[in-house]
């Protein structure tokens, strides 16, 4: 991977991290009863968004253009994926997917989905967390790593 | 307090005395002589982002006494903040080799002054390091999206940050190879890019081949995947993320290409055919670089139609229809994803439109033109020749500064089709040997630059002094 490249990257997985982190954390709060403050109203507002990009990127391949949106859907449907690793069937990933949005917009418009869901939610936010957390240890180790002596002809 | 409470509070307490490490690092190696400005503007950042993971760290530990987290959420919880120490030892890397022993200083300042002409609050570094690479990184986006989703005392640390902040690592070994330095301007191309905001345009109009897509679904639907053990989701994301990858990101290098070509002209062809023909391999690509061929085709392309190329000195000419030959013939790839984005992109529509798109996002007194490169041969070569450094030109008295791009022009000029002449009037040492006058030659316009520099600054100073400005 170019050097380049490569700390794009691990910023970007940094960033993921950090959002995955407050969305467990607002989660947790929540499927603990406690009251929300507008810091964990605003990060399952971004959890919403996440797994509504997760469905745009998985739709994507039906009608494959292209906008300034594509690569982020593409990517959230990525880690949406990895966060889910019992979900083998496309069928299967756009039924959970689509649950789990359907518990982030109650709890983010006040509502009290059951335990059960919330906890299924701060599963796959946590499972995203980790995902991230191993990505960046890949970055910052190199593990990743093909090419990293190559010459750079243009960067 | 249970075991894994207690554990976590050493391990914030372990981690604060990294980040006091790392501040107390920067307070030591910031007084070194530098040759560029910026690389003390990223030791400030390290130090404020270091003290701001040291105070995140201790609203840690009521995160880590009082929250609801189960130990192993609160454990990748306390370890991302604990990343970012490394993440701050990766940037302090970054500017190791730009002191002033060894980064070529006399570079420093021109380019600085270009890369400003181009994008206000701008900055770069320039590192020599012991290793074979060439690179050029814009490194102050990734840095604000890092910390964009951290609380404020993390965030806050990027306000001090110039927008944009280039860090140019050049191998040590090679470092005085003056005429390769036009490769900026493609970086330069990433940043213009970005800021018009050239995707919103270009994407939407980029038709992704359409039968192969089609073939892909099928095999993904209908499970005909030859036996392959992996899940039909993982294929489906697989082939989502590698096709919008690849297309997103060539568009964004080949626009990058096209730019530096309008702000550095036939410089950057030169600088970038030089590059790839010795280092990479015409079809070889990647996910975010498109293959050689490509980018050197449509480059031809570009300077064929802003260049009366058939006119050239006939090094030149041969040089480039030889280019064009190879780049016009078929890209062999040996990846599905990769096919697809070439075929994607390998037509004249898109080519056109990147063309277009991109002259919209540069002003007309930064491009570099057909006008100023027959000035440039007719002026500056002859002085070259008779080692005369061209970094300024007039009568005497009235001499003006020559531009960056003008002298780098010149040197690939010089290179190119006159690098014997050249060489046969330096010492007897160096007239038979092809290395040692590319040598001299660089060093010449090393020295140019140098000279338009101070005579920028001389006029700067005397305007300011003419307005009563101190």
């Amino acid at each position: 991977m170019h050097p380049r490249r490569r700390f794009a990257e691990l910023s970007d997985s940094l960033k993921n991290g950090f959002l995955a982190d407050e969305i467990v954390l607002a989660l947790a709060r929540a499927e603990n009863g406690e009251e929300l403050s507008e810091h964990d109203r605003a990060a399952l507002e971004k959890a919403t968004a996440m797994l509504e990009a997760a469905i745009k990127g998985y739709k994507w391949l039906d009608d494959p253009k292209l906008s300034t949106e594509t690569r982020a859907s593409a990517d959230f449907f990525g880690r949406a994926v990895g966060a889910l690793p019992r979900v083998y069937t496309s069928s299967g990933f756009f039924q959970q997917v689509s649950d789990l949005t359907q518990t982030v917009n109650e709890l983010s418009n006040g509502g009290t989905p059951s335990k059960d869901k919330i906890r299924g939610l701060r599963t796959f936010f946590f499972n995203a967390a980790q995902s991230e957390l191993d990505r960046t240890d890949q970055l910052l180790t190199g593990e990743d790593s093909t090419d990293a002596l190559e010459w750079i002809a243009i960067d | 307090m249970d075991s894994h409470r207690l554990v976590a509070q050493l391990k914030i307490e372990s981690a604060q005395n990294r980040a006091q490490a790392l501040i107390e690092e920067v307070g030591r190696i910031k007084n070194r002589p530098y040759s560029s400005p910026a690389s003390k503007d990223i030791l400030e950042f390290v130090q404020e982002a270091a003290t701001a993971i040291r105070s995140l760290l201790e609203s840690e530990k009521t995160v880590a006494d009082a929250s609801p987290l189960m130990p192993a959420e609160l454990e990748v919880r306390l370890h991302r903040t604990i990343k970012v120490i490394p993440y701050l030892h990766t940037l302090i890397g970054f500017i190791e080799g730009s002191e002033i022993p060894k980064s070529p200083g006399q570079l420093i300042q021109p380019l600085r002054r270009y890369v400003r002409s181009v994008i206000m609050n701008s900055d770069i570094v320039v590192s020599s390091k012991p290793e074979l690479n060439y690179s050029i990184r814009e490194v102050v986006a990734s840095i604000r999206k890092a910390f964009s989703e951290t609380p404020p005392p993390l965030s806050q640390s990027c306000a001090k940050l110039p927008d944009f902040l280039f860090l140019v690592n050049i191998p040590a070994i090679e470092s005085e190879q003056i005429l390769i330095h036009a490769i900026l301007s493609h970086e330069l191309g990433h940043a213009l890019y970005n800021k018009h905001d050239l995707e919103k345009r270009l994407l939407p109009a980029i038709k992704i081949r359409d039968k192969m897509i089609r073939h892909l679904v099928n095999v993904i639907t209908t499970g005909e995947t030859e036996s392959s053990p992996m899940s039909e989701i993982w294929l489906r994301q697989y082939v989502t993320d590698q096709v919008t990858e690849r297309v997103s990101r060539w568009v964004t290098e080949l626009s990058s290409d096209m730019i530096g070509i309008q702000l550095f002209g036939p410089a950057l062809y030169f600088a970038s055919t030089t590059l790839l023909s010795s280092f990479s391999h015409i079809d070889r690509c990647s996910s975010s670089h498109p293959p050689p061929r490509l980018r050197i085709k449509l480059m031809t392309r570009m300077l064929k139609k802003a260049y009366t190329t058939d006119k050239w000195h006939s090094n030149l000419t041969e040089l480039i229809k030889a280019w064009a030959d190879i780049s016009g013939e078929t890209i062999a790839t040996r990846q599905p994803m990769d096919q697809i984005a070439i075929e994607s992109l390998d037509r004249d529509d898109v080519l056109d439109l990147i063309e277009t798109s991109v002259s919209d996002a540069i002003p007309e007194e930064l491009r570099y033109n057909s006008t100023k490169l027959d000035a440039d041969v007719r002026d500056l070569v002859p002085l070259i020749l008779n080692s005369v450094p061209p970094g300024e030109l007039g009568p005497m008295g009235r001499e003006k500064p020559i531009e960056l791009v003008s002298i780098i022009n010149a040197g690939w000029y010089v290179y190119l089709c006159q690098l014997a002449e050249f060489g046969a009037r330096l010492h007897e040492s160096a007239a038979n040997s092809r290395l040692a006058a590319a040598t001299g030659l660089h060093r010449l316009i090393l020295k140019a630059l140098e000279i338009s520099d101070i005579r920028i600054s001389w006029e700067e100073a005397k305007r300011d002094s003419e307005r009563g400005k101190d």
